[in-house]
């Protein structure tokens, strides 16, 4: 037998017979989209030959020691002139009778590469050492392949294509047949990773999420604009600016359609929502989704979800038929890390749905956009869904996609939701106002940074006479702050309830909430506009005075959380609107001058923005690894901590966790020990790393492997019966969200 | 047919590319036009004779002098100290095609040597290890089972091959003719090649039966 | 009818020759091989200025023979005939681009490069003493130091040398200033930074040939046997093996070496037998070869 796998024992035959099979399933899922006959001919060969090289004798041995090892069995191992192992993958490409086929050259290249980069390994392959193993070893096996793949060989093996797998003759995006060499090769990695996890690579194929939104929009009298306008463009790139609450996302879906589909959102909790709402009987009822984030597991257990492991596994290897994700984890691929091309490749056949695009800092919506440039080239489908579009975003993709492939689509409402009053003056001083409010309504009030919010509730609730005053910021540990967002909500959704909720910017995206009044410290325009969402959502404005009250002094966090520049133009553009009623059509107008390139010519962000823009589009491939690339999207510079008074109440629990010995065979046993790892994460909070970084504010829980991301915070934890101000880093909070 | 093949030595040597200013740099091997100035003077020639060479070889290291050097400035002389690079221990092997009678006139002039050679400037002694008449054969990769894998580092002329290579492109001199009393040269492009690259059937390969070394003629 | 003589020496010396410093350090002209280690060597430049200086200081060399026209050059009306230095090491005069006229070295000289690694030695020297009675701060100085055995080739085109265009010394002279110039390079010395290196030889290989050839360029390493120095014999033998176009160099070689120094002196012997000699022979043996020359 020539083994491919040792766990479980699978030869080289059942495992590419694997491979073949989930090929026919690709090919006869999205065969109509992926429309080149030579890509689907090089990729059946490429799944044939791609696993060849396993047949090499020193291969053949470490799994044979692997077997020996692990499952207490004695087979003896094969000769072998060799002591060297070389990756399997360099040798493979020498089975492939190149010469039968006629192919260009060109073509050729493409093939070997794909095969000898089925794995992305560091080391360079040694030609020599390649070709000796095959003049020596490989040359005399020939029949065995046949035997065991049934697959046509030479007589003779030859190792001339050793310099067309050399490192630096890499296939570039310059090279005629990029688009084809992506394909081959990221779809090869779907089937391999996909075959070898024993899943399909494509599930739930003929379940159309269009027909399923179409159903639940039956509840509706007509279709809204929108929602037929992304109907009748289901072949096209779109741009969608729209009002919240003009039903946005059923647009995406009646957009995708029968399609595969990735729908994006910036914030993991308004994903999980999402999720929900799609996956929920009484809602969409679309149960195909799949959920894919970096606690995207913890999320799916949670809804005690009996499948929630095989759901994740199978939005990990991309193949459900449409998935919840954030950014970082299918648009890594501008970044051509080590094997981008497994993403880039199932985009090719895709529908990507970019929601909420003016919430990324600039850094990362260069990055979406250099993305969309490219999903565009190689046949995939992109729709952008937003609020407000900065028009240097615009801009940038009217240049790079030709125009004929984008449509533009505005709907705004004509409700006027609020009038605002500009206040020269401090927050703070303006205590007595709030509390007024607070007393007969919903109040709530947006401020900059942790250490603020904190200040004005301490003003409020020593001024309260029985008014109700509430915190919310991202200091608590995480099963406190899922304590308070529940608590918001029904405090939002209690008609009969009155009173003050203290927060910052964390409810401007993920929370679903309505208040009567907002009082806010001044934020850049489309954070400002996420927080006027927050009150009279979706209701016509109606009072005889402002609803929404904004502070221009002694703000917080300018220049730290919030780039300095992009707030005094904010500023000088609001000023205009002072005591007028809003419309949306205003909102555009202000976003569409503040994010113009040439209000913004000279300032930091424009440039952040232009050089990620020129970073990532001449990035050299393969110099990053797929965590580097992760890394480079997503917020690094948190550190997770456990304040020392929580860890001393779930200590047992921690030395429990430290030294748990899995039983890999016991089902049970991966889910407490997965349990258990929930529950501590359920008592950190993120800090940024820069005040972690200062001596004495934290220290390590472990000096082992496990937990050793984890630290304790050296700091007082308030929070008693549902309420206190969370971590007290004292004079540190002051820029902290 | 049988070319003749040198295998020389020197223990120091700069081939300085022209234009280089304020350094002396140097080629990784002598260019054609310095090899071929070479032979003409073992061959006493007067004009030029018809033959076509290839290059390769490998040195130890690279190093720097800063010595004085004599420019002309217009009209005028002047010394100037720069950095000259210079190569350590450079193991040359030279394969020259021409008329039979033409190489006989090479071995014949370094049997008679009045003169110590030198190759690259006057002082850049040249050691002669053998001269002798070797056969070429084609290297087919295919029959082989493998590429040529090339053992020194080697001038190839770009339009000699389609091979996908890396080095560095030079365009050097080979002969010159003069036109209104300046020289002018004819230029031949090459890319420098390292040893460990690989010739596969994209190249026509040629070696030399003697050490089955490689043999790229610069026409 | 010999026309080449060859001659590859070693000599041990001290640091010899220094290039650019940083700041105040004097740093010696190295070469990195290969095999990962630094070498230093000294210019053929270096060489050639000391072999001048005795020239002039043993044999009354003519050297006013330069002046300053523009650049330092050769006096118009100087030829070889008056100038033994402008004979053997050449000369360039010009007056203009249009009108230069050179002549090429017969004699050239390698670089002499050391055959043991350098290992950073440094002289701390400072010049507290003299600091001290004018009552400034010393300054501090580091200096570079190598001391190794060092090897450099010198080849002579015989046929070249007394012939200029149309001038053409007559055979004594010819032989003569042969006999100088090996004289200087048995005595050769050097005086870097207040102290004198001798530079004459310990070991030397050569003769006079008649193919023109450096044949033991580059073939001449060192080796050590229980803590004692050797001349390898290995790329030495191959040396002598050589047999270009039917010359063979063994019948001609010569090879002097002071006793004493390296200890191998029984296997050189056995290769060349009788013509293994002292090295004030050889150099005496050598003249005779050129006298025979120039007959």
């Amino acid at each position: 037998m020539i083994y491919a796998k040792s766990n479980p024992i699978e030869s080289l035959g059942e495992h590419t017979g694997k491979l073949l099979d989930n090929y026919e399933i690709l090919k006869d899922s999205y065969g109509h989209i992926l429309m080149d006959k030579i890509m689907w001919k090089l990729l059946k060969i490429a799944v044939e030959y791609h696993d060849t090289g396993k047949i090499y004798s020193q291969f053949q041995n470490s799994i044979i020691r692997n077997i020996n090892r692990y499952r207490g069995k004695n087979i003896k191992e094969i000769d072998s002139d060799f002591e060297i192992n070389i990756p399997h993958n360099y040798l493979s490409p020498a089975f492939l009778p190149y010469k039968n086929w006629g192919f260009d050259k060109k073509i050729c290249k493409v093939l070997y590469q794909a095969i000898a980069y089925h794995h992305e390994r560091k080391e360079e392959p040694d030609s020599k050492i390649i070709a000796e193993i095959i003049e020596k070893e490989l040359c005399n096996k020939i029949k065995d392949i046949k035997n065991e793949l049934d697959i046509e060989v030479d007589d003779r093996v030859v190792s001339l294509y050793t310099n067309k797998i050399k490192r630096k003759y890499r296939i570039k995006k310059d090279d005629e047949y990029y688009n084809l060499f992506v394909l081959v090769k990221g779809l090869l990695h779907r089937l391999d990773h996909s075959s070898s996890a024993h899943e399909k690579v494509e599930l739930a194929v003929d379940k159309n999420v269009g027909t399923f939104t179409s159903k639940y929009l039956k509840r509706f009298p007509v279709l809204r604009e929108v929602q037929k306008f992304s109907k009748d463009n289901k072949d096209r790139n779109l741009i969608v600016v729209a009002s919240t609450g003009m039903g946005k996302t059923e647009s995406a879906l009646l957009w995708i359609d029968e399609d595969k589909g990735f729908f994006t959102l910036p914030l993991r909790v308004s994903i999980n929502a999402l999720y929900d709402r799609i996956t929920k009987e009484d809602e969409i009822g679309y149960g195909f989704a799949g959920l894919l984030h970096s606690t995207s597991i913890n999320h799916l257990e949670d809804s005690k979800c009996e499948e929630s492991e095989m759901i994740y596994e199978q939005s990990r290897l991309l193949s459900k038929k449409l998935t919840f994700c954030t950014i970082d984890q299918i648009f890594k691929f501008p970044f051509k890390y080590l094997g981008y091309e497994k993403s880039y490749a199932t985009l090719a056949y895709s529908k990507v749905v970019i929601d909420e695009i003016q919430a990324y800092d600039p850094k990362i919506a260069a990055t979406l956009l250099v993305g969309l440039k490219m999903i565009n080239d190689i046949g995939g489908k992109f729709m952008i869904m937003t609020a407000t579009l900065p028009p240097i975003y615009e801009d940038y993709l009217k240049k790079v996609v030709d125009e004929k492939e984008i449509v533009y689509g505005k709907f705004l409402t004509d409700t006027v939701r609020h009038k605002i009053k500009i206040k020269e003056k401090t927050i703070i001083d303006d205590a007595d106002e709030i509390l007024t409010r607070g007393r007969n309504r919903k109040v709530l009030v947006i401020v900059n940074t942790v250490s603020r919010a904190i200040e004005v509730f301490e003003q409020l609730d020593n001024n309260k006479h029985g008014v109700k005053i509430n915190l919310l910021h991202s200091m608590f540990i995480k099963k406190d702050r899922a304590y308070l967002e529940r608590k918001i909500k029904e405090f939002a959704d209690d008609e009969g309830e009155n009173g003050i909720w203290v927060t910052t910017q964390l409810v401007e995206a993920s929370l679903d909430i309505d208040f009567d009044y907002l009082f806010t410290e001044l934020s850049p325009l489309d954070s400002f506009f996420q927080r006027l969402g927050r009150c009279y959502r979706k209701r016509q404005f109606n009072l005889d005075e402002p609803n929404v009250f904004v502070y221009t002094e002694e703000v917080k966090g300018i220049g730290s959380i919030y780039d300095k520049d992009i707030w005094d133009k904010s500023k000088k553009i609001l000023q205009n609107y002072d005591l007028r009623e809003l419309k949306e059509e205003d909102k555009i107008k202000m976003i569409n001058k503040l994010y113009s390139r040439e209000n913004l010519d000279g300032s930091e962000y424009l440039e952040k923005f232009d050089n990620a823009l020129n970073y990532i589009e001449n990035i050299n491939p393969y110099e990053l690894n797929k965590n580097e690339a992760q890394d480079l999207l997503r917020n690094i510079d948190n550190v997770n901590v456990i304040p020392r008074r929580i860890y001393e109440n779930i200590e047992k629990k921690i030395d429990e966790y430290k030294s748990y010995q899995i039983d890999k065979n016991d089902a049970d046993s991966i889910k407490y020990f997965k349990k258990l790892r929930r529950d501590i994460d359920n008592c950190t909070v993120s800090i940024p790393y820069y005040v972690a970084k200062k001596s004495d504010v934290i220290s390590p829980i472990s000096e082992r492997k496990r937990l050793s991301d984890l630290y304790i915070l050296e700091r007082k934890y308030d929070f008693k019966d549902g309420k206190g101000k969370g971590v007290l880093i004292g004079e540190m909070l002051s820029n902290i969200l | 047919m049988e070319v003749l093949k040198l295998d020389l030595f020197q223990e120091s040597a700069c081939y300085k590319k022209p234009f280089a200013f304020k350094v002396g740099e140097t080629y990784p091997l002598p260019p054609y036009s310095t090899v071929k100035g070479m032979l003409h003077k073992i061959l006493k020639a007067k004009e030029f004779i018809p033959m076509s060479i290839s290059i390769q070889g490998d040195y130890d290291s690279k190093f720097v002098d800063y010595q004085s050097m004599y420019f002309y400035k217009d009209k005028d002389i002047t010394k100037m100290p720069l950095d000259m690079h210079l190569l350590h221990n450079v193991k040359l092997i030279i394969h020259v095609k021409a008329e039979r009678q033409i190489l006989d006139g090479i071995v014949g002039g370094i049997t008679g040597l009045d003169e110590y050679l030198s190759l690259g400037r006057r002082e850049d002694l040249v050691r002669i290890n053998e001269v002798k008449f070797v056969g070429l054969k084609k290297y087919n990769p295919f029959d082989e089972g493998k590429n040529y894998f090339i053992k020194y580092p080697i001038y190839i002329p770009v339009d000699k091959t389609d091979e996908e290579l890396t080095g560095i492109n030079y365009r050097l001199n080979w002969k010159y003719k003069i036109v209104e009393g300046l020289r002018q040269w004819e230029k031949i492009n090459v890319i420098y090649v390292e040893k460990g690259e690989e010739l596969s059937d994209e190249s026509e390969i040629v070696i030399d039966d003697d050490t089955k070394d490689l043999v790229c003629f610069n026409l | 009818m010999g026309k080449g003589l060859t001659i590859t020496v070693v000599f041990e010396a001290g640091s010899l020759n220094y290039g650019e410093g940083v700041g105040n350090i004097s740093e010696l002209k190295k070469v990195n091989r290969g095999n990962g280690q630094t070498y230093t060597f000294a210019s053929r430049q270096c060489l050639g200025f000391d072999i001048r200086r005795l020239g002039a200081e043993l044999f009354d060399w003519k050297m006013d023979t330069v002046t300053k026209n523009g650049t330092i050059q050769y006096k118009k009306d100087i030829t070889i005939e008056d100038s033994e230095e402008m004979d053997l090491f050449g000369y360039m005069k010009t007056a203009s681009r249009s009108n230069a006229t050179t002549r090429s070295a017969a004699v050239r000289l390698s670089p002499a490069f050391s055959m043991e690694p350098y290992k950073s030695d440094m002289d701390f020297l400072n010049n507290k003493g003299l600091a001290d009675r004018i009552d400034e701060n010393p300054n501090l100085a580091n200096i570079e130091q190598h001391q190794s055995f060092y090897t450099y080739t010198m080849t002579v085109d015989l046929n070249r040398v007394g012939k200029d265009a149309d001038i053409e010394l007559d055979n004594t002279e010819k032989a003569k200033r042969l006999r100088e110039l090996l004289t200087i390079v048995k005595l050769l010395n050097r005086n870097i930074r207040g102290r004198q290196e001798t530079l004459s030889p310990v070991f030397v290989v050569g003769g006079v040939y008649d193919l023109a050839n450096p044949f033991f360029q580059g073939r001449i390493k060192l080796g050590i046997r229980k803590n004692n120095y050797v001349i390898n014999v290995e790329p030495l033998n191959d040396a002598l093996e050589i047999g270009i176009l039917d010359n063979h160099v063994k019948d001609n070689t010569l090879i002097g070496i002071i006793d004493g120094i390296f200890t191998n002196k029984d296997e050189i012997e056995k290769i060349l037998g009788d013509k293994v000699l002292s090295v004030e022979n050889f150099f005496k043996k050598l003249e005779l070869q050129v006298a025979e020359v120039y007959k």
